[in-house]
């Protein structure tokens, strides 16, 4: 009689009727909580921390998805986190794909602030991370010993650095980046530029407000060591000479390039342009922003050449409605075209393009 | 006649037939059917590369999910993979087109994910988790609870060990 009673509770009498629905499982699609394991954990990986955090306070269901440690891939430590927050977070992380910390801003070194607890925690992430993590992001940070770890993290694939001072020793022995991000960082003289060629596959720069950045010698260096470059972007205070720019020309795999303002410029862009049209067919985008004597022939090349453009910004340059309407009618991809403080194109004229092509944003101020 | 070996060009002229749980069959053409992983490996396997394959039943799908994700692949079934790292073509959003087909019906979105990870439609999955992962973002605990109608299935003594756990959360 025992086995009886347990199949009781559903399966006594004639079998139900489901008629108006046609799906079985369409019963248990109505709550969230009956998904699979793996689709709830997927959904979790679009989450913030806090949000998890929340969500595993709701039902053991969530309670058992927020465990898993492939949500922890992406690790962010800010100095301002309480400590026992840190202590169970960084307890969790296990093989960080993703890290990105964050240390107080900090004007000047007078107040400068004790940071040692945290300190402790950055070192334990950093730790982990080992051959792991592929990607990290530090803000603010003045501590040699903190840096000096990246050097431990053999596959590293993409750096941004924001604020950072210090010897940057750990950099020049990091080979495997595609990616680079420094902003605002103070280096040692001729340590970035040593530190950027020795990675071969890279791909992606971005270098802007730093100090001892030498972007001529990058742009020459680029061109001989890292052929796979797609996205350039320069707003440096060194002059960028036209003989380091026309070298980009041999970087045939560009698709993004920005030279932008605080960027200062040798006056003559001479054929640089030029040598960048011939090379970079891929190009598509073009930043060049405040460049006063770019006029209509030195761009030219690139409006004819690259008809990969997308995104034109040419905001302050010496060019005329020319330029404008060429790139309109010879850019079939082009999506945007800024073109205001160019003080020779009038605004009528550029309201005129507009109206003629209609499908390409064009601001007017 | 079709002379070159073109495969995006042969496999827009071959149809296949989905069967809903429902017994509709929907016809659509090979390139569009192969976004689906599971039908592409299917018909690699079986090797029914020619002629038209008249019903694949998929007994777990209904029509109306059927047809949105039909919809889906017509729509992105030309998106080039090669794009995937490029900015212009990676929305870290979703984008207004798929958000409209999506909806917001909780059951269809369940169903519709479910569906995507049946046929293992990678692109569809993850737009269907972040749409649900929208719902939950920046929430209040009871507003979730509400939305989602989840039971508090915990013990006292475990309310009681969670609270100290995730005390942080007050925080801010």
């Amino acid at each position: 009689m025992e086995p009886e009673m347990e199949t009781n509770h559903h399966t006594e009498g004639p079998p139900r009727k489901k008629a108006k629905r046609p799906l079985d499982q369409e019963v248990n699609k109505k709550n969230i909580t009956s998904l699979p394991y793996d689709i709830l954990v997927n959904i979790f990986k679009h989450l913030d921390l806090k949000s998890i955090g929340v969500c595993a306070t709701l039902c053991s269901t969530f309670n058992n998805v927020s465990k898993d440690s492939s949500l922890y891939q992406e690790v962010t430590l800010k100095y301002n986190m309480n400590k026992e927050f840190l202590e169970s977070f960084v307890s969790k992380i296990s093989h960080p794909k993703e890290l990105c910390v964050e240390y107080k801003y900090c004007d000047n070194q007078s107040d400068f602030e004790d940071h040692s607890e945290f300190d402790k925690f950055v070192r334990i992430a950093l730790t982990k991370c080992g051959e792991y993590v592929q990607s990290i992001r530090i803000d603010n940070c003045r501590n040699d010993d903190i840096l000096l770890l990246l050097s431990e993290c053999v596959n590293l694939k993409e750096l941004t650095l924001y604020r950072c001072k210090s010897s940057f020793q750990s950099l020049t022995s990091i080979t495997t980046l595609t990616s680079i991000k420094y902003v605002s960082c103070h280096f040692p003289q001729k340590i970035a530029s040593e530190a950027i060629k020795n990675n071969e596959l890279l791909r992606k720069l971005y270098l802007s407000d730093n100090t001892n950045v030498n972007v001529n010698e990058i742009c020459e260096n680029l061109s001989r060591c890292n052929e796979h470059m797609r996205e350039i972007y320069f707003s440096e205070r060194k002059k960028l000479r036209a003989k380091s720019l026309r070298t980009l020309g041999r970087l045939t795999k560009l698709r993004s390039l920005a030279l932008v303002s605080g960027t200062g410029f040798e006056c003559d862009p001479e054929d640089s342009l030029e040598q960048i049209a011939a090379g970079c067919s891929k190009l598509e985008r073009l930043i060049i922003y405040g460049w006063k004597e770019i006029n209509d022939d030195n761009l030219m090349p690139i409006l004819h050449m690259c008809t990969n453009l997308r995104e034109l910004d040419l905001r302050g340059l010496n060019i005329t409605i020319r330029s404008c309407r060429e790139a309109a009618l010879s850019l079939p991809f082009l999506k945007t075209m800024d073109v205001i403080k160019c003080n020779r194109v009038k605004k009528s004229q550029l309201a005129k393009l507009k109206q003629d092509f209609m499908e390409i944003d064009i601001p007017l101020e | 006649m079709l002379e070159d070996g073109d495969l995006s060009v042969v496999s827009d002229t071959k149809t296949i037939g989905l069967k809903s749980c429902e017994g509709e069959i929907f016809t659509v053409s090979f390139r569009v059917a192969t976004m689906s992983n599971t039908i592409k490996n299917m018909i690699e396997d079986l090797n029914l590369e020619d002629g038209i394959i008249e019903e694949v039943p998929l007994k777990n799908i209904s029509s109306h999910t059927l047809k949105k994700i039909i919809e889906y692949c017509e729509y992105h079934v030309d998106d080039d993979p090669d794009d995937q790292d490029w900015e212009f073509s990676t929305p870290t959003t979703v984008s207004d087109w798929d958000s409209k087909l999506i909806g917001t019906d909780q059951e269809e979105i369940f169903a519709l994910i479910l569906a995507a990870n049946f046929l293992d439609i990678p692109s569809l999955l993850d737009v269907g988790c972040k749409t649900v992962a929208n719902m939950i973002k920046g929430k209040e605990p009871e507003e979730i609870r509400k939305i989602f109608n989840i039971e508090n299935d915990f013990t006292p003594e475990e309310e009681e060990e969670m609270r100290a756990e995730y005390a942080w959360l007050k925080d801010d």
